[in-house]
């Protein structure tokens, strides 16, 4: 996770805000997506798939 | 003598009922309360003055004819602005939307009315509910404190008098953490059960309606006041139990307390607490849940995402209206892979089938904790990234504590239950899907039992020196 924000997800923030915001905000992006990846590394170590078919589930909420 | 500002929903309601207080008075008295206290507190991003008074004598002129509409009838309530109330301004906290009125109630200000609800007007929000930057309003028991969010002139209206009850959005707890913050209740219902339409999401499958009141009979009032007719899960109206109910029990996992970083003094409110339910009958048992913490990282991939949509076509327009802080948690959804979404809703079910099982088999109504981790920090030294480090003082370790209500369904309900360096601090119940009443019931007799309902509404405001300057730095953008 290097942070630094690729030729595609650049394209697909200058598609969402433009080019000119993306300057302003592309280092603050960076932190906060760096962030969102260290925590989802710790859910996909945390969870096992195998768990959903240990327990019972299925309804309107799910 | 109490001033009819000072009255719970519930208090004002049987008056109201007896004919011994008017809407109309009711309603000016609030009124009065909210000009007293608006210029030091902030809690309101528009007031109708003049359409709450026509409320109030529609509200007298049913009366008079002996017609109650419902549990709401002349209460004077105050809604979250993200939420439309038709003819309003709908702005949801944001330059991006200045100018725009609701054309129509959201479904839940329409259930409000139909129950005889005044509405006063629109609370202030963090932009877009995103929890981003500092709104101008001040937290009652301390100006310098962190006053909740995103709900926080919902919280601080109730708070210091200037609404009998208010409406909230919670998405990752933005109910239930002003409510925390300023000695109040707040409910986050079962997913499902309050109509979401009319409202600028942030999530349409995390975000969630609640309200936020002085005490659990107002709340259930104003839970009562808020459902429709095709409501899914148990419709009949809560009766408050005037003792513990027979084998009530209830979990509490002081492993995970250790673990969101609760601080010993809020540890310490929570364990008298804790001992003053077992004294009213409640069994208490630990139940360690190390799965809950998966919650925070699955909430975030959804509702970032999700954010993308509902925000896409306005950023288009207005990305430069819009808080640098709002922007950067957007993007950051728009980063999201999908991969980590489908991760994300694979935890979501695992984690509501295994709690379901979980409170089953062990018999217990409720998961109690700590609302939050810690008292409401100093405003200037809050993180306020979602992303970021769940560190104390940080809004990450309050969404690590309260995400697990939103991503599962379930509902969560916070009450005060006492305080630590003369800050509020928060007790938080987990529920089982649409047994609101259950945890209601719970948290009505401890209520009874002790006094820290009765330290709300806040009668004496520190003035905050930088009020005015706030308010226009915040919608200038620097925030």
């Amino acid at each position: 996770m290097s942070g630094q924000l690729t030729p595609d997800q650049r394209s697909r923030l200058i598609e969402l805000v433009g080019e000119d915001i993306l300057q302003e905000d592309s280092a603050a992006v960076e932190r906060s997506f760096s962030d969102f990846q260290q925590g989802m590394a710790v859910l996909r170590a945390d969870f096992d798939p195998q768990c959903l078919r240990a327990v019972p589930g299925g309804d309107e909420n799910d | 003598m109490t001033e009819a500002w000072e009255l719970g929903i519930a208090e004002a309601s049987v008056l109201l009922r007896h004919r011994e207080l008017s809407a109309a008075e009711l309603v000016e008295s609030v009124i009065g309360r909210l000009e007293a206290t608006e210029d030091s507190v902030h809690a309101w991003a528009y007031v109708d003055e003049q359409g709450a008074r026509r409320g109030a004598l529609a509200a007298d002129n049913s009366a008079r004819r002996g017609e109650f509409l419902g549990p709401l009838h002349g209460i004077p309530l105050g809604v979250k602005d993200v939420i439309d109330v038709q003819g309003m301004p709908a702005e949801g906290g944001s330059l991006a939307l200045k100018g725009r009125v609701a054309s129509d109630d959201a479904g839940v200000v329409r259930h409000l009315r139909r129950n005889g609800g005044v509405i006063l007007g629109k609370t202030v929000t963090h932009e877009f509910a995103f929890g981003q930057g500092t709104p101008p309003s001040k937290n009652p028991w301390g100006a310098e404190r962190y006053a909740g969010g995103s709900s926080v002139g919902s919280g601080v209206a109730v708070a210091v008098g200037s609404a009998s009850g208010t409406l909230g959005t919670d998405t990752g707890g933005s109910v239930r953490n002003p409510a925390s913050v300023n000695g109040l209740v707040g409910l986050k219902a079962t997913a499902g059960l309050i109509d979401g339409s009319g409202v600028l999401n942030v999530s349409h499958t995390l975000d969630h309606i609640g309200p936020i009141t002085r005490s659990v009979a107002d709340c259930a009032a104003m839970l009562q006041g808020m459902v429709g007719p095709s409501t899914p899960g148990p419709q009949e109206k809560t009766v408050l139990p005037e003792a513990m109910p027979a084998l009530t029990r209830v979990a509490v996992d002081r492993g995970a307390w250790a673990e969101w970083g609760v601080t010993r003094d809020v540890a310490a409110v929570l364990e008298r607490a804790v001992l003053a339910l077992e004294e009213l009958g409640v069994e208490i048992i630990e139940l360690s849940l190390p799965e809950l913490k998966m919650a925070l990282p699955a909430s975030l991939a959804i509702s970032l995402s999700e954010s993308v949509e509902h925000h896409r076509g306005l950023l288009g327009r207005s990305a430069d209206r819009y808080l640098q802080g709002t922007r950067v948690m957007i993007e950051t959804g728009a980063l999201v892979p999908v991969k980590d979404v489908q991760l994300a809703r694979e935890v979501r079910a695992y984690l509501r089938a295994s709690l379901r099982t979980a409170m089953e088999n062990a018999g217990i109504q409720a998961l109690v904790s700590p609302t939050l981790p810690s008292i409401a920090p100093i405003e200037a030294d809050m993180s306020h990234s979602l992303t970021g480090s769940t560190g104390e003082g940080s809004l990450s370790s309050a969404l690590m504590m309260l995400s697990p209500a939103n991503l599962t369904g379930l509902p969560g309900l916070s009450i005060p239950c006492g305080f630590a360096a003369g800050q509020p601090v928060g007790m938080h119940f987990l529920g089982r899907e649409f047994a609101e009443s259950d945890l209601l019931g719970i948290a009505h007799v401890y209520e009874k039992n002790t006094p820290w309902h009765a330290k709300v509404p806040v009668r004496d405001i520190v003035r905050a020196e930088n009020a005015r300057s706030a308010c226009v730095e915040y919608h200038a953008g620097r925030s």
